[in-house]
């Protein structure tokens, strides 16, 4: 989901718009005056939400700052009164993450988007939904803590499997709320055989994980739901993000996540990004991959001992032992996604996942062009 | 003082200065001396690194026990997955007839002429197809033994046909096995099994002149030279994986075992099973020239452990495939049906034998112990007196049950290997006369607890070049891909952040 601002005029209500060069359904026009985006007329749509038409002919949208805002067509787009725009989807990537709530029931102390109180994004994402022309690869839906919207989580998974039904959806949950049996099942029901659950498990022992989460009890509550996900036959990611607090127990982290959890469709390993909270508690999280190499590659080799499938999210090249630079995902979307100066002589650059471009404020000491 | 951590049950073992420790589901931490009375006596602080990897390693925690437990019956229940299957090795003995005399037979063949007492006949093999299939068990096995089988071809082909017959409706997975010496091998024999997606089990004992030491033709002379001949003709015409060999450790191949592995790998077999041989049948009767002591087998087999895994470093993927199965229990969180290590014993309740003329025994050491000695001890009962329930379901095989459950057993109850090992209620019997009470006391246990030390010993030096083989047998996979040594950058696609 990109955000921009964009400066909007006579718009009373959010608005949601897809790209298109024909009418669709009820929808109405969104044209330029003067530089502007007005809306021709205002007519609600049957579920509470102007759905509105960005004729082509009107590309590129220029940002306020004149920059252009490049949207293809099939890309819906979401205007707030204040002006806030955002891309909901694009069509042209492969793959897309619906927002569905900012609100969580965790606090983790290195979350890149602190959770925030409010309204839930669901009835959003309805209507998202049903404006995707061509689905992508795969849609994550994301939080927030996105099984705190229960009711519209089973609706948008169910919609989604309904509208695409060969489009994988990745559900990113602490699965908490997925110890209740009855919402594992419910969730499988709507979800069929092309929901994946990732989770996040942040050590092998309970009180770093709660600790981590900053909730007590988590760690149990995460066990439970991510057995009850596999009680139901629903593919478990496995996540965790490295840390000061859970660097020097990953070999063992990796032993655990063989030992109770084989049966995992992935295992992911995320280098830390300083932003949000990550940021603010920087000197309690930070830790230079380099300090922990042969953690990582110790944890690694028994994940891979194990037979079980792996990646290394969030990582740049140079700050990885060459042998493992196979796992490294390229993790990090284009539009967020920055190189250094330094990155310009590196050989690898096309292979790497690169920064996060809001990350400046921390980088491994061994970032350095690979020749 | 508040207790500062509550224990979870586990078994330990002192090796010198080290103390093993293992839970119920087979989890391992070594701890130095000092350290383990440090944790026994609860003063080890609960923030340290040595307690963590304990509380890892669920033998103690500092609250939350219930979730513990609970966490710790899920994992404890896939390890005891096995016994959800119930008895699915099902071993019809096709004949009594062989063509071969070997020094060491179990199973106290008789000669080849045509003499129709010694087949099973093509009637009593589908009433024991009928209760074999009774079996819950989703996959099944079905082996050919004997005597040679080949030599009653026909009654293969029959129960073959019988069985798919039958299982047309449940559509339950079965493999068919044939465990022949392979000498009376034919076009017609292996078109059928190729047909019918049948794989072939047999016997080479190591080069030439160890293997006809023992393997000998009833007629005289050895039958080296045609095995060979034979298992190349067969590895071309059935499916690779569709061959294998087994072997039996004796006193002319024991000290030699190297020669032995160095033949199997000649012979292209992906492994070996260093089997011990064991006080039944014609091998008792000749013990003083192929028996030996359990010592002498660690020994040798300790030998030709650290020959194998040289092997594998130079890049000849080979499996023990003994270590394999104990590594794999060891290692892994999964089940691992092995009738001769299961607890209640697997005989029975993993696996049965059909004698030729319908009786049904627990295993097939038992079924040539009654052969031998008229002892029907562990004979379940009659294909065409009695029914599946009354020989699967009934008062012996609950009895034999009963005693075999090392978890409540005198010696086994407390021992550190308990979580990986089974028991064997024929050992037990011939040596001390019951069921399995004494098992601790049998040279199946003094074996198997050598072994585990020596697995063990190669685990606590935790070196990764030892390591990286034995994941390589567990999981079958090339030393390379366990090494990470293929370089290169993830093409796969992940939803981005």
């Amino acid at each position: 989901m990109k955000s921009f601002v964009f400066k909007l005029n006579g718009i009373c209500d959010a608005v949601l718009g897809k790209v298109s060069a024909t009418p669709v359904g009820e929808c109405k026009d969104l044209t330029f005056v003067g530089g502007q985006i007005s809306e021709l007329s205002n007519q609600q749509s049957s579920n509470g939400l102007c759905v509105y038409r960005v004729p082509s002919s009107k590309l590129p949208l220029k940002n306020s700052n004149g920059s252009s805002l490049s949207l293809n067509l099939g890309d819906v787009i979401f205007f707030t009164p204040s002006g806030a725009c955002t891309i909901e989807y694009e069509s042209h990537s492969r793959s897309n993450c619906i927002l569905l709530t900012e609100r969580c029931n965790s606090n983790c102390i290195m979350c890149v988007q602190p959770p925030k109180a409010g309204s839930d994004r669901t009835a959003l994402a309805g209507a998202l939904i049903e404006l995707i022309d061509s689905p992508t690869d795969c849609i994550g839906i994301t939080g927030g803590e996105p099984t705190l919207a229960w009711d519209g989580l089973l609706q948008v998974v169910h919609r989604c499997r309904e509208r695409f039904p060969s489009t994988e959806i990745q559900l990113l949950s602490n699965a908490r709320l997925l110890k209740n049996y009855k919402k594992a099942q419910a969730l499988a029901e709507a979800g069929g055989d092309r929901l994946t659950v990732c989770v996040p498990v942040y050590s092998d022992i309970s009180q770093i994980h709660d600790t981590i989460v900053g909730t007590k009890g988590a760690f149990w509550e995460a066990i439970e739901g991510i057995y009850n996900l596999e009680r139901f036959n629903i593919p478990v990611e496995i996540r965790t993000v490295v840390q000061k607090l859970n660097y020097r127990r990953l070999p063992q982290w990796g032993e655990f996540v063989y030992r109770f959890f084989p049966f995992v469709s992935h295992v992911a390993i995320m280098g830390i990004e300083p932003i949000g909270l990550a940021l603010k508690n920087l000197d309690a999280v930070w830790i230079d991959p380099l300090d922990y190499a042969s953690h990582l590659d110790a944890s690694i080799r028994t994940l891979n001992r194990g037979d079980l499938k792996m990646s290394l999210y969030n990582y740049q090249l140079c700050t990885l032992p060459r042998h493992l630079w196979r796992f490294s995902m390229k993790s990090i979307s284009e539009w967020k996604n920055v190189f250094l100066e330094e990155c310009d002589r590196c050989i690898e650059r096309s292979n790497c996942a690169g920064f996060f471009a809001a990350s400046k404020n921390k980088r491994s000491r061994g970032i350095t062009a690979i020749t | 003082m508040s207790t500062p951590y509550h224990f979870l049950p586990f078994r330990f073992k002192r090796n010198g200065q080290n103390v093993l420790l293992v839970n119920d589901i087979g989890e391992f931490q070594f701890l130095e001396e000092n350290q383990f009375q440090s944790f026994i006596q609860k003063r080890m602080d609960i923030t340290s690194d040595a307690f963590l990897n304990i509380q890892s390693k669920h033998m103690a925690v500092i609250d939350q026990i219930s979730h513990n437990i609970d966490f710790l019956a899920t994992a404890y229940r896939t390890k005891k997955r096995y016994l959800y299957d119930f008895t699915s090795l099902h071993m019809f003995v096709i004949t009594h007839r062989c063509n071969q005399q070997c020094t060491y037979c179990h199973a106290s063949s008789v000669g080849d002429n045509d003499n129709a007492l010694y087949d099973m006949s093509i009637e009593t093999g589908k009433r024991c197809v009928d209760v074999a299939l009774k079996s819950p068990s989703q996959n099944l096995k079905f082996e050919f033994q004997g005597g040679e089988p080949l030599l009653n071809f026909e009654a293969i082909r029959e129960i073959v046909e019988y069985t798919k017959k039958a299982n047309s409706i449940q559509s339950r997975h079965i493999d068919f096995v044939v465990c022949t010496n392979l000498t009376k091998l034919t076009e017609e024999h292996l078109s059928f099994l190729k047909q019918n997606k049948i794989s072939l089990s047999t016997s080479l004992d190591g080069p030439k002149d160890i293997h006809d030491q023992c393997r000998k033709k009833r007629s005289g002379g050895g039958t080296y030279d045609l095995v060979i001949k034979n298992l190349n003709w067969a590895s071309e015409y059935l499916q690779k994986d569709h061959v294998s060999a087994l072997m039996t450790v004796t006193k002319s191949n024991i000290t030699q075992l190297d020669a032995v592995i160095d033949e199997y790998v000649r012979a292209k077999l992906p492994s070996i099973f260093l089997r011990m041989i064991n006080p039944h049948g014609a091998a008792l009767d000749h013990w003083r020239t192929v028996g030996y002591s359990v010592d002498d087998f660690v020994l040798a087999y300790e030998k030709a452990l650290n020959y194998i895994i040289d092997l594998n470093y130079k890049g000849i993927f080979f499996v023990e495939e003994f270590a394999a199965l104990l590594l794999t229990k060891i290692l892994t969180p999964f089940s691992t049906g092995f009738v001769d290590l299961q607890s209640p014993s697997g005989a029975g309740l993993g696996g049965a034998s059909y004698e030729i003329n319908g009786d049904v025994f627990i295993a097939d050491e038992a079924r040539m112990l009654a052969k031998k000695t008229n002892d029907n001890t562990f004979c379940l009962g009659n294909v065409f007196r009695d029914t599946y329930e009354s020989m699967f379901c009934g008062q012996k095989l609950f009895e034999i049950a009963r005693s075999t459950t090392i978890e409540a057993l005198p010696g086994c109850a407390w021992c550190v290997y308990q979580p990986y090992c089974g028991s064997d209620p024929i050992r037990s019997y011939l040596e001390f006369g019951d069921f399995g009470e004494s098992q601790a006391k049998t040279g199946f246990c003094k074996k198997n607890k050598a072994i585990f030390d020596l697995l063990f010993r190669f685990l606590q030096s935790n070196e990764d070049k030892v390591i990286d083989v034995f994941w390589s047998w567990i999981s079958r996979r090339d030393l390379s891909q366990i090494r990470l040594e293929n370089s290169g950058h993830n093409e796969e696609f992940c939803l981005q952040a």
